[in-house]
């Protein structure tokens, strides 16, 4: 299998984590993993590589599209989100590589 | 004729074989129910064959029963296809559509479940859809049988003229549209002698699958060009081939969507199930209901309605024996032929039989738990806990299976989206308790701890639960080590199961079971009423302790005295539940000569209560039977595996055993 490239955890809120400008720049991109349940969003771009991605494109997830985050399984993750009208789960690692924006408006 | 049933998971494509066919299959509402391919005639059309296919979302497949569907479509080509679409959600389903427009087959749409598009006030232009997709679309519901004879005849019809579907031209967005046209012109003469379609061609060319070149033969130098023009275009517009791909083809759904659907008020159904799920995977309602309802299937199966109907069905058994013995004896028969059909056959089989009831009761429970959806939903809470053990959550629902039976367990575990995580659930399996083994707890727990039944069986359940778990820890820290894979998967609406699609699974369960009592059950009580009937010179002997199996039992006696085992018949009843578990309990009956009912009370002459504990985990524990083995070996395709697990388990087993008689031997 071809290895998933995972992107390192952006600093959330308190920013700690930031070294360069580079950072701050990133720091603006929000993921879907940060969404709060009952949230809506409109993704923007999915990262990653690999089998995973395609699939994410295959199932609607590509820009200009509407997200909800119904809400996260008991113990944190998966989480339950809501696009094209049905019901789908992913994981946290996972919808980490969805970026996604609150203003925009989609489809 | 040859025709594939095509469509996503979960959009009734078995319940549309199933009235198209007339057939029996057994439909879900899990996404994956399907994971091998069934065929069947056309109603009234006795030369077409009509494959049901596991669902897929696109012709990319992600996990190996998708493969299973690619593979068809591709290499065998149908002579035409029915797309199955889920009316209620249009625009995913139409995805796969436009694919497998792509493939240049005979196809017609069929829209199913629109009872529930109109229910809610809903409508579809079925006719605008055929003209925009270029292919006919028939409004269905395979459930109500409306649309079902239509569908039959019209797919019979589009093959019959040949009628392909129109050139539809989904490449309008600019300006990827240019680039796939332009892929088109460099591969269409090559695709063409090759006898596959352009579009297709192209798609997967952009798609970058490397296959697809060699396939067509095109050389180093075009490869070169096309591969230009991909990512010239790919700059112009900032989006890479995938997305932009899946962008085009959602765009163009979006418009005939637009066009033809119109939706009604928010389903019922969808708001009925959020309520549901707002409790059954609720922060801290979900493990409790859980918990409760896994307790509570237990409870009903084993102590009120399995075992009431058990001891009724115990009751006719006992009393046939009683007056088959009465005319044996009256019509003064030989006596080895009376002892053979008293002793042998009915003791043998009557003792098996009783169970009957408990197995499909407990059938009964897992097909609901399937059948309504709450399976995906514990896949979705289970996920986390099992993930800390080398698991993913959808390894649950094979695991939920195998308290039923290995062997469809085995194959469900091909929904299992990574290699590992289905190889490891696998080999798991043989832990979760299956049902044939009930009736060993079920006479033992009687004979030594009346009152008290439930206790040991739950206690049974767990102890091979907490032995998956510690296997699994283990393996994954050895042979199993890898990353974290991927997890995506739909939540279908809860549905209320159709008692019809029940009763036939319960059908086919019991017609199993009655199968195996008179086959291998059957042959294997003669066997062993043969080989303790006759001693060493073939010479028929009353003394079971002079006959041949006493020979055999004795021999193997030394390694089983350690677990407290000293009477010879008792390794040679675990030996006979090789070929079926329900075996050893009819071996033990013949060899006791006693009947299901004074099998509990001869059995302490044989077991003392720690010996009877240590028996039931052996039981528990040691080698699956030889169907299992047989499937693992499939599944799996390694031998290594299956001998692997029949050796592991049975030295786990033999391990457990010893240390619980041993521990036990200085309390009691």
């Amino acid at each position: 299998m071809q290895p998933v490239f995972r992107k390192e955890k952006r600093g959330r809120s308190n920013g700690i984590q930031m070294r360069d400008d580079q950072c701050i720049e990133e720091q603006k991109i929000m993921t879907m993993d940060e969404l709060k349940p009952g949230k809506n969003a409109v993704i923007t771009a999915v990262k990653g590589e690999g089998a995973l991605r395609l699939r994410l494109l295959d199932m609607g997830l590509i820009p200009h599209t509407k997200v909800k985050v119904r809400k996260t399984a008991p113990m944190g993750d998966p989480v339950q989100i809501v696009i094209r009208g049905y019901e789908l789960t992913i994981r946290k690692a996972d919808a980490a590589m969805i970026e996604i924006s609150m203003e925009e408006t989609g489809k | 004729m040859k025709i594939a049933l095509a469509g996503n998971q979960n959009c009734g494509k078995t319940t549309l074989f199933n009235a198209l066919t007339g057939a029996n299959q057994h439909v879900g509402n899990f996404p994956g129910v399907t994971v091998a391919r069934k065929s069947g005639g056309i109603k009234g059309h006795a030369d077409t064959e009509l494959v049901d296919l596991p669902g897929i979302y696109s012709i990319r497949p992600f996990s190996s029963e998708e493969t299973v569907t690619r593979d068809f479509l591709l290499h065998e080509k149908p002579d035409g296809i029915i797309n199955v679409v889920d009316a209620t959600n249009t625009e995913r389903n139409l995805y796969l559509t436009l694919q497998l427009l792509e493939l240049h087959i005979p196809m017609i749409v069929c829209l199913n479940m629109m009872d529930e598009v109109s229910g809610n006030g809903g409508s579809i232009d079925t006719k605008r859809m055929s003209l925009l997709l270029g292919v006919p679309v028939l409004p269905v519901s395979a459930a109500k049988n409306e649309g079902v004879r239509e569908t039959g005849e019209e797919i019979i019809r589009v093959i019959k003229e040949r009628q392909l579907p129109a050139a539809v031209d989904i490449t309008s967005s600019e300006p990827f549209g240019s680039c796939i046209r332009t892929v088109k012109l460099f591969v269409s003469e090559k695709a063409a002698a090759c006898g596959v379609s352009p579009e297709f061609c192209s798609s997967k060319i952009i798609e970058g699958d490397e296959s697809f070149f060699e396939f067509l033969g095109i050389g180093r130098k075009e490869k070169e060009s096309i591969e230009k023009i991909i990512t010239v275009t790919e700059e112009r517009t900032g989006l890479d081939r995938n997305t932009a791909l899946a962008v085009m083809r959602y765009d163009f759904i979006e418009n005939v969507c637009h066009k033809c659907v119109v939706k009604g008020k928010q389903r019922q159904e969808k708001i009925r199930s959020e309520r549901i799920d707002r409790v059954l995977t609720g922060k801290y309602t979900a493990f409790p209901l859980f918990l409760l309802i896994l307790l509570g299937i237990f409870y009903l199966t084993f102590n009120v309605i399995g075992s009431s109907l058990s001891d009724l069905l115990s009751l006719g058994t006992a009393s046939l024996t009683e007056a088959v013995d009465k005319a044996l004896s009256v019509h003064e028969i030989s006596p080895i032929v009376h002892s053979l059909i008293t002793d042998g056959i009915l003791t043998g089989v009557g003792s098996v039989i009783g169970f009957l009831p408990i197995i499909i009761v407990l059938f009964f429970f897992l097909s609901v738990l399937e059948d309504t959806g709450y399976m995906t939903r514990i896949a979705f809470i289970m996920d986390i806990p099992l993930r800390k053990i080398g698991l993913s959550g959808k390894s649950f629902v094979p695991m939920l299976i195998g308290f039923g039976c290995t062997v469809p367990a085995a194959m469900a575990a091909r929904t299992l989206t990574s290699e590992r995580d289905r190889k490891l659930t696998v080999l798991l399996l043989p832990f979760m308790s299956c049902s044939a083994k009930i009736p060993i707890y079920a006479v033992f727990s009687r004979a030594f701890f009346p009152g008290k039944e439930v206790i040991v069986m739950m206690g049974l359940y767990l102890t091979g639960i907490i032995f998956c778990l510690l296997s699994s820890l283990l393996l994954k820290k050895t042979v199993f080590h890898g990353d974290p894979v991927p997890f995506i998967m739909e939540l279908p609406d809860y549905r209320l199961p159709s008692a019809r699609s029940v009763l036939l699974l319960l059908w086919e369960k019991a017609k199993d079971f009655l199968g195996k009592a008179f086959t291998i059950i059957f042959v294997s009580s003669i066997v062993i009423w043969f080989l303790q009937s006759f001693d060493t010179d073939l010479h028929y002997t009353s003394e079971p302790s002079d006959s041949l199996l006493s020979v055999l039992g004795k021999f193997l006696l030394p390694v089983f005295r350690p677990l407290g085992f000293t009477d010879w018949r008792i390794p040679t009843s675990l030996l006979s539940g090789f070929p079926a578990k329900e075996a050893v309990i009819s071996t033990l009956s013949v060899l006791l000569k006693v009947d299901e009912a004074g099998l509990s009370s001869s059995l302490s002459t044989v077991f003392s209560p720690v010996s009877a504990i240590s028996f039931l985990v052996f039981s528990l524990l040691y080698t699956p039977c030889a169907a299992a083995i047989a499937t693992v070996k499939r599944e799996l395709s390694s031998v290594k595996s299956a001998v692997f697990m029949i050796i592991a388990q049975t030295f786990i087993a033999w391990c457990a055993a010893y240390l619980i008689y041993s521990v036990g031997s200085l309390f009691m």
